[in-house]
């Protein structure tokens, strides 16, 4: 297995905050291979979400090196770009070009993302009239056409009522399971420890431990 | 920053979103794109004309075509200067190239503008003005005025979310090019030394080239236009350079 996303020494800094130290993230080192699920645990602050942001080449780290052998690097966000004045079809598409596709992937997938939504004719009104419920059903429909080759996911994204909610973690772990590449942070040990090849232990800005889920969900819990 | 054909038909549908938006707004909707033009023009005409009297024959068409063409110029930069501001909730999320986001401003402005000129050549014809051979320079003229649009309309969505202050200055600057680029008054009536430097500001040239093509039946001097073509390429390229060696820096900057 080759590595598609490398770290090295990789730091990152937000010089307006923190005092004392103002590394968020220091000297991480680690390899992301193919077809491999990383899972990320920390506590809050612990730098998960900028490691995030740097895996999907959203910023810049400050120090050290970040090498990738793809540029199709998703960070899954539900409704991308969403405005209230289109239509849920206009704001399909343009949420559907940002999450990386083209726009005849996105009019071809068209019908799938409405009966994934369960939005029926009502794609065509303004999204200023959805309720939240819908709008989210939306933005998870439109994610899930997304085929990045490495697919990066900060906690569980639930969305929807109780059977939505299922039916989108259903699909999230077919995803997972599948050959997809994919990085998840969440604080769902569960999740950890079923889903994930390796895991990654964040803890004051920098990797405390890596290795089996199993072994590292037990050191975390201690 | 590597472009890519969906992100032309990013620009194109967050285009299309700005138009609609914009005819959403309010309950003229993209009546306001041809009356905001048409109020100028009658309160300088009132002004001029009616209060100082000096406004003479033809005033009206002089007036119309200065701001015409300078409102596609002032829009675009001005909204571009808050283009990467306004998409800040989507580059923190995903990865986008910069330039994108006053692309997708021109774009709109353009869209906008194409309509008003339509609607400007039917009054030029029904006025009086119908269209004559010198007409067919005009895509020289509107090509020129387009690379110089989109050079400071990049250069300014660049700078200002690096240095925020710089706002104020645009917003003067704009004003003062205004009053400087013979709107309302001609430029040609200046004498001296003043003259040649009015006519360094490039909006200057271009609102004289579009009266003697539209209203003087004659051509532009090319020496002038290639002056405005150059300085428009050597913003753009200024542009897009801050905008790529900052790309990865903005979002860090506006959120």
């Amino acid at each position: 297995m080759s590595a598609l996303l490398t770290f090295e020494d990789v730091g990152l800094r937000y010089s307006n905050d923190r005092r004392g130290n103002p590394w968020t993230l220091k000297g991480i080192n680690f390899e992301l291979k193919s077809g491999e699920t990383l899972g990320v645990i920390g506590r809050n602050g612990a730098g998960k979400s900028s490691l995030l942001r740097l895996m999907s080449g959203l910023i810049a780290p400050d120090a050290g090196l970040i090498r990738r052998q793809t540029d199709s690097i998703l960070l899954l966000s539900i409704q991308l770009g969403f405005q209230g004045h289109l239509t849920g079809r206009e704001n399909a598409m343009i949420s559907g070009i940002l999450l990386g596709m083209h726009r005849a992937e996105v009019k071809a997938a068209m019908d799938e993302i409405i009966a994934f939504a369960e939005l029926g004719e009502q794609i065509d009104d303004p999204v200023r009239t959805y309720s939240a419920g819908m709008r989210g059903r939306l933005g998870f429909a439109v994610a899930c056409q997304a085929r990045p080759e490495i697919l990066l996911i900060d906690e569980a994204l639930s969305v929807g009522d109780r059977a939505f909610r299922e039916k989108s973690r259903q699909h999230l772990l077919e995803r997972l399971k599948s050959e997809q590449t994919a990085v998840v942070v969440s604080h769902d040990e569960k999740l950890i420890a079923n889903e994930c090849n390796r895991v990654i232990w964040l803890a004051d800005g920098g990797i405390k431990a890596c290795g089996d889920p199993e072994d590292i969900l037990e050191q975390y819990r201690r | 920053m590597r472009l890519r054909k969906r992100h032309a038909e990013l620009v194109y549908h967050c285009a299309l979103s700005d138009l609609k938006r914009d005819s959403d707004r309010a309950y003229l909707g993209m009546l306001w794109w041809v009356l905001d033009p048409l109020i100028y023009l009658c309160t300088f005409y009132l002004i001029f004309e009616v209060i100082m009297q000096r406004g003479g024959p033809g005033f009206i068409h002089f007036l119309l075509t200065g701001l015409v063409f300078w409102r596609w110029f002032d829009s675009s930069v001005r909204l571009s200067a808050m283009s990467i501001r306004k998409y800040k909730g989507i580059i923190s999320q995903v990865y986008l190239p910069k330039i994108l986001l006053p692309l997708i401003t021109v774009t709109s402005n353009l869209m906008k503008f194409s309509l008003v000129l339509v609607l400007f050549a039917l009054f030029l014809t029904l006025s009086g003005y119908p269209p004559g051979s010198s007409w067919l320079a005009a895509p020289l003229l509107l090509l020129t005025q387009f690379v110089l649009v989109v050079g400071a309309s990049l250069l300014v969505a660049a700078i200002i979310p690096l240095v925020p202050d710089l706002m104020q200055l645009v917003n003067y600057g704009m004003t003062l090019m205004f009053f400087m680029s013979g709107i309302f008054f001609d430029l040609d009536a200046v004498t001296g030394p003043l003259r040649s430097v009015l006519y360094l500001n490039p909006m200057a040239i271009m609102l004289n080239a579009w009266r003697d093509l539209l209203l003087g039946a004659s051509l532009p001097a090319l020496a002038d236009l290639g002056y405005v073509l150059g300085l428009g390429l050597v913003l753009t390229a200024l542009g897009a350079w801050l905008l790529n060696r900052f790309d990865l820096r903005y979002p860090r900057l506006v959120n």
